[in-house]
């Protein structure tokens, strides 16, 4: 059954790790829905967070050609459920809707959104929280034509439980 | 130990001499040529092979590492030299072939300015390397070099892409000379092998009725052939090989059942059907392998014995997986092995192998009241004149199949062919590299009319190294393999498959290799030994029946049950 998995690599950060990667999706046509990189709780060692819509043997088969790429020291997979799982959105909304409080009660009340830039014609609005809840956002902002600009991170991920394991192969 | 600046250059040549190189296929060209001008002053260390094209130079770095265990090594410049080693890095890839290619490229400062003869090779060959790495300073060159190399031979082999930029080729470095300290790299670390996976394999191999053991390259790559015919004599387990396993074990054993797959033997593929437990070492269940999966040996348990994890569950599930070096697992595993007669099983083996003697293999070969040499006969003629002691390299086709079903193997290595990507234009240029890498022993290059002339332009190799290969052109004015194949699944329809031929003698004659042709059977076996005999190298062009066709044959996506004899 095809659902999201998301693949977690700590890799050497080192140019062409990236590419080996996205190269393991490409060549079995999968699409990746969203990618993050950032430098990892250890110096020198990034971690890749890639989530894509698959199925659990294809996704098994990715992680262990994955694991044969020189550059990476651990490699696995998770579903959804497995991972405190967040991504960032920022909107921009025309400042007009500061006038109009039906409209803007939503976004600064009940969205759980901050403001973070108020320009003379524009909002700039960030929200994190689940790629459902920041497309639920936008999808609003968009039926009522207040939606000028729209930018969404990938995925920031921390396991909920504790990895002495991985922890342990990565350092 | 050394403790110099010297130019990036020379530091690669001394990197390489310290990995134990002294052979290098090669061609040179713009960007590489500070490179060749150090190599002139290694000529005595290093041994270039000049090939007539970077495909040649890479297919003959593989017949090199293959017949040799060692890694190749070839370069070539940068831009259109780099992208013309794409397909033999391909292939080494899914052929398991150690081997480091250096290519040039423009000077850091250049990259990205559409520079002449830049190519990003980095990006262009990373989905078919093992690992790649731009050089971008000569202080660099030591430590990359000698990772280059650990990382091709270490684990599964394969290819390493070495992009060496033209400022460090031409900078100061400190080359210090030393031995570098071991590479720490995650995915080659061992993992232990336990000794309750080793009694369970060895419990189910006593327990099973109908044994099969499968021999893959794995068992080549990993000088486990002694090991694995030992644990088959010890159980009395037959045996049977993959393509690219062929020659591990002599094909003349009485165990031996022979090769596995599309145009396998009826035995092996037969017994898979029927086995109770198939022992795979050192092989991956590809698709010629194995015909429809989920009909794949539907009675067996299966033993997964493999140095790549990646390859457990990938196509065919296996009851246990076992993680190693198949000389290091078998070794644990064969002491507890038994004796067991299995009369029933040995019974069935040799009434397929009757059977198919009986339906394909003497009709093949039989020379009675025919007017044309048949491709089988012509190959069991090379084997028999041989006598199965000589490294046969294929290209790939037809000719491929046959050389795997009637050649005669006595020792390890001896079987090299294009296996996992299927590429023509292989055979000659790694014959070449082959008899680099065995100068002792005889080379024989099959090739079909087609892949031939994929890269005959590699005569002028032969011609110029001076080396003694016999080249074997199967010549039926077809690309053979697709003809069959339009013949049987596309109404005959014969769609761009008919080869109208040049003169093959009168090539070799231009290269100054002595040559022959031979139309008729009766001519055959002397024409064979007449190319045995001479000294130097030899084209031998057999004129072939044009419409022959291999046989038996599991069609693509077919069960192995569904085998077609003619």
């Amino acid at each position: 059954m095809k659902k999201e998995y998301i693949v977690i690599a700590f890799v050497n950060n080192q140019i062409s790790v990236l590419n080996r990667i996205t190269s393991a999706y490409l060549k079995r046509h999968i699409n990746i829905e969203s990618l993050n990189v950032s430098e990892s709780f250890i110096k020198g060692i990034s971690t890749v967070v890639i989530s894509a819509v698959t199925t659990a043997d294809e996704t098994e088969r990715i992680v262990n050609q994955l694991g044969n790429v020189i550059d990476i020291h651990k490699v696995d997979y998770f579903s959804q459920e497995d991972l405190i799982y967040k991504e960032m959105a920022l909107y921009k909304i025309p400042s007009t809707i500061l006038k109009d409080k039906s409209q803007s009660d939503y976004i600064l009340n009940h969205s759980n959104s901050r403001i973070i830039e108020m320009g003379k014609e524009y909002l700039i609005v960030e929200k994190s929280g689940s790629r459902i809840e920041l497309e639920k956002l936008k999808s609003k902002l968009e039926r009522k034509k207040l939606l000028a600009g729209y930018s969404r991170s990938g995925n920031v991920v921390l396991h909920r439980e504790y990895l002495p394991e991985l922890l342990h192969k990565v350092s | 130990m050394k403790n110099e600046y010297i130019k990036g250059t020379e530091a690669l040549i001394l990197s390489l001499l310290k990995e134990g190189v002294d052979t290098i296929f090669g061609y040179p060209g713009g960007t590489i040529m500070p490179l060749y001008d150090e190599l002139y002053n290694y000529k005595e260390k290093i041994n270039h092979i000049l090939v007539r094209h970077e495909q040649g130079a890479v297919h003959a770095a593989e017949g090199f590492a293959r017949s040799s265990g060692k890694t190749g090594v070839c370069i070539a410049t940068a831009g259109p030299g780099a992208t013309n080693l794409v397909t033999g890095i391909a292939d080494a890839l899914i052929d398991s072939t150690p081997l480091v290619c250096i290519t040039a490229q423009v000077s850091a400062d250049k990259l990205g300015t559409n520079f002449f003869q830049e190519a990003d090779t980095i990006s262009i060959t990373i989905p078919v390397t093992k690992w790649s790495y731009q050089i971008t300073s000569a202080d660099e060159i030591e430590e990359i070099i000698s990772k280059a190399f650990y990382i091709a031979r270490t684990g599964r082999p394969g290819p390493v892409l070495i992009s060496f930029t033209r400022n460090a080729q031409v900078g100061f470095t400190n080359y210090t000379g030393k031995q570098n300290s071991p590479h720490n790299i995650m995915c080659f670390r061992k993992e232990n092998l336990t000794s309750s996976t080793v009694k369970l394999a060895a419990e189910l191999i006593n327990k099973a009725k109908r044994p099969l053991i499968i021999v893959g390259q794995g068992v080549i790559i990993s000088g486990a052939e002694e090991e694995t015919l030992k644990m088959a004599e010890r159980g009395n387990i037959p045996i049977a090989s993959t393509l690219m396993g062929l020659s591990a074990i002599p094909t003349s054993h009485h165990l031996f059942a022979g090769n596995v797959g599309m145009h396998g033997n009826f035995a092996p593929n037969m017994m898979t059907q029927k086995s109770d437990l198939l022992i795979a070492i050192g092989m991956r269940f590809s698709d010629r392998v194995t015909g429809d999966i989920s009909r794949y040996a539907p009675k067996a348990k299966i033993i997964h014995i493999d140095i790549d994890k990646a390859e457990f569950n990938k196509t065919v599930k296996s009851y246990l997986q076992i993680h190693g070096d198949a000389k290091e697992v078998v070794a644990e595993i064969l002491p507890l092995i038994c004796y067991s007669a299995r009369d029933d099983w040995f019974g069935f083996k040799e009434e397929c192998i009757k059977d198919e003697k009986r339906s394909v293999i003497d009709k093949a070969i039989n020379t009675n009241n025919r007017r044309t040499i048949s491709m089988a006969k012509a190959v069991a003629t090379i084997a028999q004149e041989s006598r199965g002691n000589a490294v046969i390299v294929t290209d790939v086709g037809q000719h491929q199949m046959f050389c795997a079903r009637y050649s005669i193997f006595n020792t390890s290595r001896s079987m090299i062919t294009s296996g996992g990507l299927g590429t023509m234009g292989f055979g000659l240029p790694a014959a070449i590299g082959a008899k680099f890498g065995a100068m002792e022993r005889e080379i024989i290059a099959v090739l079909g009319d087609g892949g031939f002339q994929m890269t005959i332009q590699e005569l002028g190799t032969i011609m110029q190294s001076g080396i003694d290969i016999k080249i074997v052109v199967l010549n039926n004015s077809f690309l053979g393999m697709v003809r069959q194949w339009q013949e049987l699944f596309f109404n005959g329809r014969y769609s761009s498959t008919e080869m109208d031929n040049p003169d093959f003698l009168k090539i070799a004659e231009s290269y100054r290799i002595t040559s022959k042709r031979v139309e008729n059977p009766s001519q055959l076996q002397m024409a064979v030994r007449e190319m045995l005999l001479h000294k130097g190298s030899y084209l031998l062009e057999i004129v072939v029946e044009k419409e022959e066709n291999v046989y038996p044959m599991i069609p693509s996506g077919a069960s192995l049950d569904e085998i077609i004899y003619k």
